[in-house]
C-alpha cells in the first residue's frame, strides 16, 4: 500500500463531465509524442519510452525556465511598483 | 523461512508501484508469488492477504481485518505497523495513522517512509506547513525521496504557492523522470499561473505515462474549460473565487491554530 495525495485549485463549481481517451487527441499540445510513448509503454518497450519521455520533459523544461524567469520578473516588477508607490507616498508626505 | 523479510517488502514496494501505474496483470502476478513466498511467514502472509483484498477485490472491511491481524501478531514489526498507518490514512482515519506513523518511527527511526506518511496524514487535515516540516524530514533521511519533493509541491499549491510548488515538481521529477504525479501536479500549478498551453503538455505527458489515471483526465478537462472560458458564467466566476478565499483562510486558519 502506498499513499499519496493530489490537489487541484481548478476546480469549477459544477463538475460534471466525462473524458473519453479519443478526446485527449482532439486536445492541443503534442499529441504524436505522447502517443508514441504510451505505446512504447504499452509494447513494453520501457527504455526506448523513457529515452522518449526525458527528451519531452526537457522540451517542455525549457519552456518552463521562461516561464518562471517571466513569472520572476512579474513579480519583481510588483515589487519595483510597491517601492515606487512607497517612495511617492513618502516624499508626499514630505511636502 | 524461504524468502526474507527484506526481499518480502521489497516485493510489496514492486507490487504498489505495478498497481499504481495501472499495469494490473503483472502486480497481480507478483502479488500471488508473495503469498506463495511468505506462505510461512504467518503475520507477513496475513499483510499479503491484506493487500489481496484490498487490490483484487476491493474489499476495504476484509483488508483492514487482515492488516489488524497482522498487527496483533507482531506489534513492533515497522512496517507492518507503518502499512496499517497508511491503510488508515487511506481511509480518512488521519489521527490514527499518525499514532501508527509514530510508533513506526519510534521503532525504525531512519524509516524516511513513515516521515513522509506523517507528512501526508498532515497535510489531509490541513495542515501544510507542518506537513512540510514532516517531508523535509523524509527528505533528509533519503535525499531521493521524490514522493515527498512532490507532497512539498502539493502543500505549497494548496497554499496557493504555485511558482514555488513548481520547482519541487522539478526536483522530484529530475528524480524520477517517470513521475506521473509531479507531471499532473506540475501542469496543474502551471494552469493556476495562467500558462495552459505548457499545462495540457504536461497533463498529455502524465497520462502517457499512466494512461488510468483519472486526476489528470479531469484536470485536462478544467483546464481547456478555463482555456475556452466554457461554461464559464460571472457568478460561477465570483462563487470560484469566493470559495478558494474561503479555504484559503480556513487554512491559515487551521495552520494558526495547530501548527
Amino acid at each position: 500500500m502506498k499513499a499519496k495525495s493530489s490537489y487541484t485549485g481548478l476546480e469549477s463549481v459544477s463538475l460534471s463531465f466525462s473524458t473519453k481517451s479519443s478526446d485527449l487527441f482532439k486536445l492541443p499540445g503534442n499529441n504524436a509524442t505522447m502517443g508514441i510513448i504510451n505505446d512504447l509503454f504499452d509494447s513494453g518497450d520501457p527504455e526506448e519510452a523513457r529515452k522518449q519521455l526525458r527528451s519531452a520533459l526537457a522540451d517542455i523544461s525549457q519552456n518552463l525556465d521562461k516561464i518562471l524567469a517571466e513569472e520572476g520578473r512579474k513579480k519583481d516588477h510588483n515589487n519595483f511598483n510597491e517601492l515606487v508607490d512607497t517612495a511617492s507616498l513618502e516624499l508626499n508626505l514630505g511636502h | 523461512m524461504g524468502v526474507s523479510r527484506d526481499e518480502l517488502r521489497k516485493l510489496s514496494s514492486q507490487i504498489d508501484y505495478l498497481f499504481d501505474l495501472g499495469k494490473n496483470e503483472e502486480a497481480t502476478t507478483l502479488l500471488k508469488q508473495a503469498l506463495n513466498d511468505s506462505a510461512d511467514d504467518r503475520a507477513y502472509n496475513l499483510f499479503f492477504l491484506g493487500e489481496a483484498a484490498g487490490y483484487l477485490e476491493g474489499d476495504s472491511k476484509k483488508q483492514k481485518n487482515y492488516l489488524l491481524q497482522a498487527y496483533q501478531l507482531e506489534e513492533n514489526d515497522p512496517y507492518l505497523v507503518k502499512n496499517l498507518g497508511v491503510y488508515f490514512l487511506i481511509n480518512d482515519s488521519e489521527r490514527k495513522a499518525i499514532k501508527l506513523f509514530d510508533k513506526a518511527i519510534e521503532l525504525d527511526p531512519d524509516d524516511f517512509e513513515s516521515f513522509r506518511n506523517k507528512g501526508l496524514a498532515l497535510s489531509n487535515i490541513g495542515r501544510e506547513k507542518k506537513a512540510m516540516e514532516w517531508f523535509a524530514r523524509a527528505i533528509s533521511k533519503n535525499p531521493l525521496d521524490y514522493d515527498a519533493m512532490r507532497q512539498t509541491g502539493v502543500s505549497l499549491s494548496k497554499l496557493g504557492k504555485d511558482l514555488e510548488a513548481i520547482e519541487w515538481f522539478r526536483k522530484a521529477l529530475l528524480v524520477n523522470e517517470n513521475d506521473y504525479d509531479s507531471m499532473r501536479q506540475l501542469g496543474i500549478s502551471l494552469a493556476m499561473l495562467g500558462k495552459y498551453e505548457t499545462s495540457i503538455d504536461l497533463l498529455k505527458l502524465a497520462l502517457s505515462v499512466n494512461p488510468n489515471d483519472l486526476e489528470s483526465k479531469r484536470n485536462l478537462r478544467l483546464v481547456i474549460r478555463k482555456m475556452t472560458g466554457e461554461g464559464e458564467t460571472f457568478l460561477s466566476k465570483a462563487l470560484n473565487y469566493l470559495g478558494r478565499k474561503l479555504a484559503s483562510a480556513w487554512r491559515r486558519l487551521v495552520n494558526q491554530i495547530f501548527g
